[in-house]
């Protein structure tokens, strides 16, 4: 599976660690250069610099026709837009976003992305050890609905050609990294 | 009307101002306290110090029974997140969102905000209104981005000047609909002699430009522009 | 006390919080009162939160808020002084009472503090008496309950 990844903190870099072991492609994106120093020496992917959610980086990366996007950063707002970017501009039905908002992890997975709550997740997790019942909080939600963007039929709408010199995108270049 | 504005920028502390003395309830959320202080301090007791992003303050902040929600934070991401657990989670009839990159436009209309506001875009057109070019100017998007709005200035060698809109072959789906003379707007008739100087105000879709570029800005000059 | 240091106000609002402070500060004020013949007005504000219209009719239904502004005028009949008891709707309580006060052109306004503790912790003063002596253009009284009576 081709697999991308947006932010490279301790679960970004194990996800893309763990993917790369198993075999699949994995590109990985963070916007500073120095997170990549978590990803092990043996990291056979592609380790980007660049937003994630700038559709030009990540179409410059090569996330179209990506099987999975998994949007990983510290920050729950840039973590649901690049899913739902990667969702609807590019084609990428199998998205998920971490959001530590136990409502807006809810929320969106109403509105049809799959969600990651680790509220949710550790206290399920604590009380399957202490032999407690559910949380009943959000954890790793799969979407449960669609929002009401025009996208029924599994191709994108927004997808738009893109000037293949990528001359438009500035200072937002992303560059590759050897790791 | 209650409007929630969300963020304490500039942006959001001029419209909160202009949105009381027009008469509105409006409540402002600022995550930053000091930045809210202060500004409770310069408009009243309408500041709100709480994350806007955070789906329990928004709730706290009477987000389900505002008219409109304006996300007006430096971030697209944020505002994004404000307009759409507005509208989906608590049922906002109206979301307006901030934009910075213009190119998140599509993104944001596509996934429900209602209105978009882009400071970039709009310096953008600005700057293009006040270079004299031999081009058609696009002044503003309509719909889901497949109607503009087109302002033709006519200059020497424009094939328009000295006929009437009737006698032009303006493309199907296009409208020329007004005409400014010497700084004032008025109606553009089938029959009204266009002259020279004249800024021709169109509306039609964006396949139709090519047609209309050759009808009122002319082959001849479009090329030195 | 001598007349010389008894302090002299023309025109008082005292802010109400429906706690065992008001009965104190009403008595306290009145009894002052009535040497300069000076006006008391008694105002008791309501916080509403933000899922409500500043509008609400919260105060119509309440006879909580009826009985402090009842209890606070009867107090006030005892030293033979008329109070004006005030009811207000607000978002913040501090900056209710500050408007208030500035729109009467009072000369004093008068606060009850209750002795609370945070958490168990240190004493904690809340938001709206620092907001009060910061802004009120007037001199101000707080009164702060005995520690013995919230702590027991």
């Amino acid at each position: 599976m081709k697999i991308v990844i947006v932010g490279c903190g301790r679960v970004g870099a194990s996800a893309a660690d763990l993917y790369d072991r198993s075999g699949h492609d994995v590109i990985i994106l963070d916007s500073v250069t120095a997170a990549f120093d978590r990803l092990p020496s043996t990291f056979g992917g592609q380790a980007i610099r660049g937003d994630g959610t700038d559709e030009d980086v990540l179409l410059k990366a090569g996330a179209a026709g990506a099987d999975v996007f998994l949007a990983v950063t510290e920050g729950d707002n840039r973590n649901v837009m690049a899913a739902q970017l990667a969702n609807e501009a590019l084609g990428i039905s199998r998205s998920i976003a971490k959001i530590n908002d136990p409502l807006r992890a809810a929320a969106y997975a109403e509105l049809g992305i799959a969600t990651l709550c680790r509220t949710g997740l550790m206290l399920d997790a604590v009380n399957e050890y202490l032999a407690l019942g559910p949380s009943n909080l959000p954890g790793m939600l799969a979407p449960s609905g669609h929002h009401d963007g025009d996208r029924h039929d599994g191709t994108s709408s927004l997808t738009r050609p893109v000037s293949p010199t990528g001359a438009s995108t500035g200072s937002t270049s992303a560059t590759t990294q050897e790791v | 009307m209650f409007v929630l504005v969300v963020g304490g920028g500039k942006v959001g502390y001029y419209l909160a101002k202009e949105l009381i003395d027009a008469g509105h309830e409006v409540a402002l959320m600022e995550k930053d306290r000091r930045r809210a202080g202060q500004i409770a301090d310069e408009i009243g007791s309408i500041v709100i110090a709480h994350d806007g992003c955070e789906g329990k303050y928004l709730g706290e902040a009477g987000c389900n029974r505002a008219d409109v929600v304006a996300a007006v934070t430096g971030d697209d991401e944020d505002n994004l997140v404000i307009c759409q657990m507005a509208k989906h989670h608590f049922d906002v009839p109206r979301t307006i969102a901030r934009v910075n990159n213009p190119k998140n436009e599509a993104l944001f209309r596509h996934l429900g905000v209602d209105e978009l506001i882009s400071p970039t875009r709009m310096i953008l057109g600005s700057i293009e209104q006040d270079i004299p070019v031999h081009e058609l100017l696009h002044l503003a998007a309509l719909g889901e981005g497949e109607l503009e709005i087109i302002e033709a200035h006519l200059q020497s060698g424009s094939p328009a000047i000295g006929h009437a809109p009737r006698d032009l072959a303006i493309p199907d789906g296009c409208s020329l609909f007004a005409v400014i003379r010497n700084g004032v707007a008025t109606p553009l008739r089938p029959d009204t002699i266009m002259l020279e100087g004249d800024k021709v105000i169109a509306i039609g879709n964006t396949d139709c430009q090519a047609l209309l570029h050759a009808q009122l800005i002319g082959e001849a000059l479009a090329t030195d522009a | 006390m001598s007349e010389a240091h008894r302090p002299v106000f023309h025109r008082a609002v005292i802010a109400l919080n429906g706690g065992s402070s008001d009965a104190r500060i009403v008595r306290l004020v009145a009894e002052q009162a009535r040497l300069t013949k000076a006006e008391l007005i008694a105002v008791h504000i309501l916080e509403i939160d933000w899922t409500l219209p500043l509008d609400a009719d919260i105060a119509g239904d309440s006879d909580e808020v009826q009985r402090v502004l009842d209890s606070a005028e009867a107090i006030a009949e005892e030293s033979k002084i008329r109070l004006e008891p005030v009811l207000l709707q607000a978002r913040d309580v501090g900056a209710a009472i500050v408007d208030e006060t500035v729109e009467r052109g009072a000369d004093l306004l008068v606060v009850g503090l209750p002795y609370r503790k945070r958490f168990g912790g240190e004493f904690a003063i809340g938001r709206t008496i620092p907001y009060i002596l910061q802004n009120a253009p007037c001199a101000v009284w707080v009164v702060r309950d005995p520690i013995s009576e919230e702590t027991k």
